[in-house]
């Protein structure tokens, strides 16, 4: 099977140098087109989104209320939330809206259903009818601090609205939210095509078990800038993953850098990405001749220029213009001078605490290390989290779905180290590849931790969620198409039917689960 | 063809098995909650000590209050429950309690009422913490922000029902939960889209590898 592939890829390599040939001799020029299981797994992807749109009450997504926030202050006065402390980030209309719902009472408390007699639903319709005012003054919420690209062009679509009501507005920033997701699934479709050349039916089958993974799809469908951050790095993965299999030109070098640039545009987590973004670059242009490393070199520069004037705008329009910091709106808690509650001296952050926590954080504790939690971070934040938190964390699963999902996991991971194994002298030959992936994942895992620790150590209540690391899903499609792959040339396109049912399954259930806790 | 048609029809068994656990698993029919999570130990009783504290709303036909028991120390066992309408008792019941959920029945079943209280107490030895969280005390002292600890309460109907049988209130409740153009065309319109994507899914993966790209 090694050989196999050595020689696909050896192929597919010189076809595509073949193609670039005798496109210069005035052949035919029409770009390659998508397969159709491509479009398939972007439709289901952009239906699932819907769906997970339809039946999450208004608000009921993790922050997506000072999302909207931000987004209606754009839209109304055409400049983001500087963050204040002291001013009032919800505009009249929101305010209003969020009292009609009860959203305090609903969020976060799992017993608490919406509101839904005949004779509430007229008195909200005469709340939303009301016209009050949608200007808010830009106060801090917990999404203050992203950069404001979601957020312009969600006030484009805020305006674009037939209706004029907020609820409505909201349901519309849902479906361009679940445009969005659908569009990630359709990069991680390509990338998985770059990844493994030579096996197509695993490209669809990563593809849809991202596009069901229930909490994917429930974060993605909301009002969010996450939305845009999954989308710009799997468009990192899938340009990375192409600039690897097919050598690094200018507009490949550019392409990485808008995906980059796009990112890090609408939240600040895109930064974990960048030490990978940067191995894989210093990797794509050292490992070729030097005759082709210069035009390597060249797509390296237009990758860096393409995120740096952007960023660079952003910055000074912050500074300048729209009264926020430089490149947060009112600044985060850096590594030292962290104010403590009820201690009148501030804490610092030092090295050794920071990796035991970051360690304890994602791996399990070492025999010397002190206990930093309470519990076991890797099975309740990340691996129940991921199976299924919804709402504001507050509706879970039954425990034994959680052990279940256990057993599934262990089984989809055997498979897919059997398949590494197997693949090894493939791996080899792609070792440049594979340590950028892992920069990718480590980047953002530092990230995380850090700021997890930094809170801590402020007094911050642990509120970490799986979806951080979604901007990683990419990886997530990859290891379920390996790990189908892993069931062998026989029975690996069988498994991989299996696994994307099982992940159609998990996504009913959480969605039962999800109408039940609102409605039932 | 033929193992990934097998698998499919594996698949779908499995999708369809998965729905079906879900839609037939029995719950308590919820009448009514006080809007507090049961987050901290917030109600504690020692011997013959009764606490009461404000509903807003008693649903009518309630016949069992749900409370989280958190911890019984030095051999408390029962716990009381009276309703409290005006000064008079509507319902009460008494029952031996466990550690962690405990339903306990009412008789008469509740009337719905406005403004009413919810007593505890401890009718035998020892203590009784009852899981609850912070509520704003009514009137202007809430306003100020002042909180106190109380406990979660649930008002459970008589008997329990399946997620099926309860379909006729959830696309009620959910229809009367939208606004504008959306109503409950759209918990339908959902279901629909949903069936769509996981048969376009299937259909992808078992048939589309078999056709040239």
């Amino acid at each position: 099977m090694a050989s196999t592939d050595t020689k696909e890829l050896l192929r597919r390599t010189q076809e595509t140098r073949e193609r670039r040939q005798v496109r210069g001799q005035g052949a035919p020029s029409g770009r390659p087109r998508l397969p159709t299981a491509a479009w398939v797994c972007f439709g289901v992807a952009l239906l699932n989104a819907i769906v997970w749109g339809l039946i999450t009450p208004l608000f009921q997504v993790p922050d997506e209320a000072g999302h909207v926030a931000y987004v209606q202050r754009i839209a109304e006065t055409g400049k983001p939330p500087a963050g204040k402390f002291d001013v009032q980030h919800f505009s009249q209309e929101q305010r209003k809206l969020i009292d009609a719902i009860r959203w305090k009472a609903v969020q976060r408390r799992k017993d608490v259903r919406v509101p839904g007699t005949a004779g509430y639903q007229k008195s909200l319709q005469r709340d939303v009818g009301t016209l009050y005012d949608r200007w808010n003054r830009g106060g801090y919420t917990t999404d203050t601090n992203n950069p404001p690209l979601y957020y312009f062009g969600a006030a484009g679509l805020y305006h674009l609205s037939p209706w004029t009501s907020l609820p409505d507005r909201v349901h519309l920033l849902r479906l361009f939210s679940a445009l969005l997701a659908a569009c990630t699934v359709l990069l991680i479709f390509l990338f998985l095509r770059e990844l493994l050349p030579g096996t197509p039916w695993a490209w669809t089958v990563g593809a849809l078990a991202v596009a069901f993974q229930p909490m994917f799809a429930f974060t993605a469908s909301g009002v969010t800038s996450d939305a845009v951050l999954y989308l710009a790095s799997a468009g990192v993965f899938y340009t990375l993953a192409l600039a690897f299999r097919r050598g690094l030109t200018v507009p490949r070098g550019l392409a990485i850098g808008a995906f980059a640039a796009v990112g890090i545009l609408s939240k600040m987590n895109m930064v974990g990405l960048a030490p990978g973004i940067a191995v894989g670059l210093i990797f794509l242009v050292f490992r070729d001749g030097r005759r082709r490393r210069s035009e390597a070199f060249d797509g390296a520069v237009a990758a860096l220029a393409v995120v740096l004037v952007p960023l660079g705008i952003y910055m000074l329009l912050n500074s300048t213009v729209w009264d926020r910091g430089l490149y947060f709106a009112s600044g985060v808690q850096g590594p030292t001078g962290i104010p403590v509650p009820g201690a009148t001296e501030t804490a610092s952050a030092n090295l050794s605490d920071a990796f035991n926590y970051m360690w304890q954080f994602y791996f399990p504790r070492l025999p010397s290390m002190n206990s930093m939690f309470g519990f076991y971070p890797l099975r309740e934040i990340w691996f129940n989290g991921f199976i299924g938190e919804f709402g504001w964390l507050d509706t879970k699963f039954a425990s034994w779905v959680y052990d279940l999902a256990l057993v599934v996991a262990a089984g989809v991971v055997a498979l897919a180290t059997r398949e590494l194994i197997a693949m090894w002298s493939v791996i080899r030959t792609r070792l440049g590849e594979l340590i950028t992936y892992l920069t990718l994942i480590g980047g953002l895992l530092v990230l995380i931790g850090g700021v997890s620790y930094i809170a801590r150590i402020g007094g911050a209540p642990g509120y970490e969620q799986p979806r951080y690391l979604f901007p990683l899903m990419a990886l997530y499609g990859a290891l379920i198409a390996i790990a189908a792959r892993g069931a062998g040339r026989r029975y690996g396109p069988a498994a991989g039917v299996v696994l994307v049912c099982v992940a159609v399954a998990h996504s009913a259930a959480a969605m039962l689960l999800t109408l039940t806790r609102f409605y039932g | 063809m033929r193992r990934r048609l097998v698998a499919g029809a594996a698949g779908v068994i499995l999708i369809v098995a998965a729905v079906i656990a879900f839609a037939l698993d029995s719950n308590p029919v919820k009448a009514g909650t006080n809007t507090v999570e049961p987050s901290v130990p917030s109600v504690f009783l020692g011997p013959d000590a009764r606490h009461c504290q404000r509903i807003s709303r008693i649903p009518a036909d309630a016949t069992r209050v749900q409370v989280i028991v958190t911890r019984l120390i030095e051999g408390a066992r029962r716990l009381r429950v009276e309703i409290v309408d005006s000064g008079k008792v509507m319902s009460s019941g008494t029952q031996l309690v466990t550690p962690v959920v405990n339903r306990i029945r009412v008789h008469p079943h509740t009337v719905a009422a406005r403004r009413a209280q919810i007593c505890f107490s401890n009718p035998s030895k020892g203590r009784i913490a009852i899981s609850g969280g912070p509520k704003r005390l009514p009137g202007a002292r809430g306003k100020n922000g002042d909180k106190r600890l109380i406990a979660s309460v649930i008002f459970l109907r008589h008997g329990s029902a399946s997620w099926v049988s309860q379909t006729g209130p959830i696309a009620d409740r959910y229809a009367n939960a939208q606004t504008g153009p959306l109503g409950g065309w759209a918990i339908w319109a959902a279901a629909l889209l949903a069936l769509c994507a996981a048969g376009l899914a299937i259909w992808s993966i078992v048939f589309l590898p078999g056709r040239p790209t």
